[in-house]
């Protein structure tokens, strides 16, 4: 019998700017596994370690742009998406779950996390663009940057170099 | 009626009267058959150069016998009274390392061994455990104590477990005294129990306690309920506490007594038992024959 898995496409939110812009305070893939392990014990006692840790796993983590993709089994998947709004904190640093999407492969998550990063990119875009500031040379690279990007992203041309 | 049975008392260093205990103990709870086991351990291999081998004498791997246990007469006096029928059986536990694999695994068919009414073999590696199911060493059963470190969090291990299970006749064993006390024993005893309920379809698991003290051990319908926590339907669990325990014990049986499995003689008169049934067979086959060919068929009294 094929075993059966859902894939959860979450975003961490923190509440405090400043941490995110402390560069130390930067999260690992290990940082996330070890708290998610630890609250299952809490809320679910040993019958739920004993059935979601071996079919827990982290699969993909950006820290730039706090994005990650968790797997379980799909039997268990209310009883995990319930757990993870419980989830307050990270290492002392106060953190927020957001789940974006959720899917039964990782297809399907990466292609709707490429349509979700663009429409980000859009916005902060339209946030630069509405400033009618002069811009510096720096920042006038990475409106180019930008404008390209939208615009491959426009046409689902998505070979860009 | 099915009976329950215990297969895994542990009486290691043990006096007469605690093993009087024990045996009272669990023939109160419930259970009609029991094997009492005893723990070995083959003798690590230390470097040494050739010449110091040629000198020393090979260490002489011992292996103890197994001992006749008969219950108390006050206690069998008891059991007569409710015509319950108790039988006590003798079982090894050998543990076996990685690397015992090229050096002592010679000793698993020598007569010592043989003795044993059950024989259980205890890897301690991942390595090991696919090392045994996929090879004949004349065993059966596989007890595993961890789960974790024997590699059973993986859901992909159906192939070699169903090999074990169907081809080498071999069951897996779980044992739950350890679990009642400690919150990880616990985990691991459910961890390791689902998985090897879905790789093996409940066919090939049993449970027994590795108690060696009264206090650990539970009847066999609290087992029940325990065995529910693998996700798995009343049906099977029923199966699991109740026949996969029979089945090991005449897999055991076939493996010491017969030599091909196939007839098993209790007395010297039964070969001429055997030869007088056979010859009144054959007698039946040959008059229901000729009794064929005196009634005619309707087809050829409708031909002419």
């Amino acid at each position: 019998m094929r075993f059966k898995r859902r894939y959860f496409c979450c975003e961490l939110q923190y509440r405090d700017s400043d941490c995110v812009q402390n560069k130390l305070n930067k999260l690992k893939h290990s940082d996330i596994s070890s708290t998610i392990n630890k609250s299952i014990e809490k809320f679910y006692g040993d019958l739920g370690a004993a059935e979601m840790i071996p079919s827990f796993s982290v699969i993909y983590f950006n820290q730039n742009t706090n994005i990650c993709i968790l797997r379980t089994a799909r039997n268990l998947e209310k009883k995990f998406h319930t757990m993870l709004t419980f989830i307050q904190k990270i290492e002392n640093i106060d953190v927020q779950f957001k789940v974006v999407h959720k899917s039964g492969s990782i297809k399907k998550c990466k292609e709707f996390l490429i349509e979700y990063c663009s429409n980000r990119l859009l916005e902060f875009y339209q946030k630069t663009s509405s400033r009618h500031q002069k811009l510096d040379n720096d920042d006038q690279i990475i409106v180019n940057v930008l404008t390209n990007l939208i615009e491959a992203c426009d046409k689902n041309d998505y070979s860009f170099n | 009626m099915t009976t329950f049975c215990d297969l895994n008392l542990n009486v290691t260093n043990l006096t007469e009267k605690l093993i009087d205990q024990l045996v009272e103990s669990t023939i109160k709870l419930g259970y009609n058959e029991v094997a009492l086991s005893v723990d070995f351990e083959f003798p690590a291999a230390g470097s040494k150069t050739n010449e110091q081998k040629k000198k020393e004498n090979r260490q002489l791997v011992l292996v103890p016998p197994p001992k006749n246990y008969k219950i108390q007469q006050k206690l069998a006096n008891r059991l007569d009274l409710f015509c319950r029928k108790i039988k006590v059986y003798s079982r090894i536990n050998i543990k076996i390392k990685p690397n015992d694999i090229n050096t002592y695994l010679h000793h698993l068919k020598s007569k010592e061994v043989m003795a044993y009414d059950i024989i259980a073999l205890e890897p301690v590696d991942s390595q090991v455990l696919l090392y045994l199911c996929n090879n004949n060493f004349n065993a059966d059963l596989i007890s595993i104590k961890s789960g974790i470190e024997c590699g059973l969090t993986d859901k992909h291990l159906i192939r070699p477990l169903n090999n074990a299970v169907n081809s080498m006749s071999l069951h897996f064993e779980l044992c739950y005294s350890a679990s009642i006390s400690s919150s990880t024993e616990r985990r691991d005893f459910i961890m390791a129990g689902r998985c090897l309920t879905f790789n093996t379809k409940s066919k090939g698991l049993i449970i027994s306690s590795g108690a060696s003290n009264s206090n650990n051990l539970r009847g066999p319908y609290e087992l029940l309920n325990i065995v529910k926590l693998f996700d798995i339907t009343e049906q099977e669990s029923h199966q699991i506490i109740r026949r996969n325990n029979h089945q090991v014990l005449t897999n055991s049986f076939c493996r010491k007594h017969t030599a091909a499995g196939m007839v098993y003689l209790n007395e010297p008169n039964d070969l001429n038992k055997l030869t007088n049934a056979l010859l009144m067979y054959r007698e039946r086959l040959d008059r229901e024959k000729t009794e064929e060919k005196i009634i005619e068929s309707p087809k050829k009294k409708i031909k002419n």
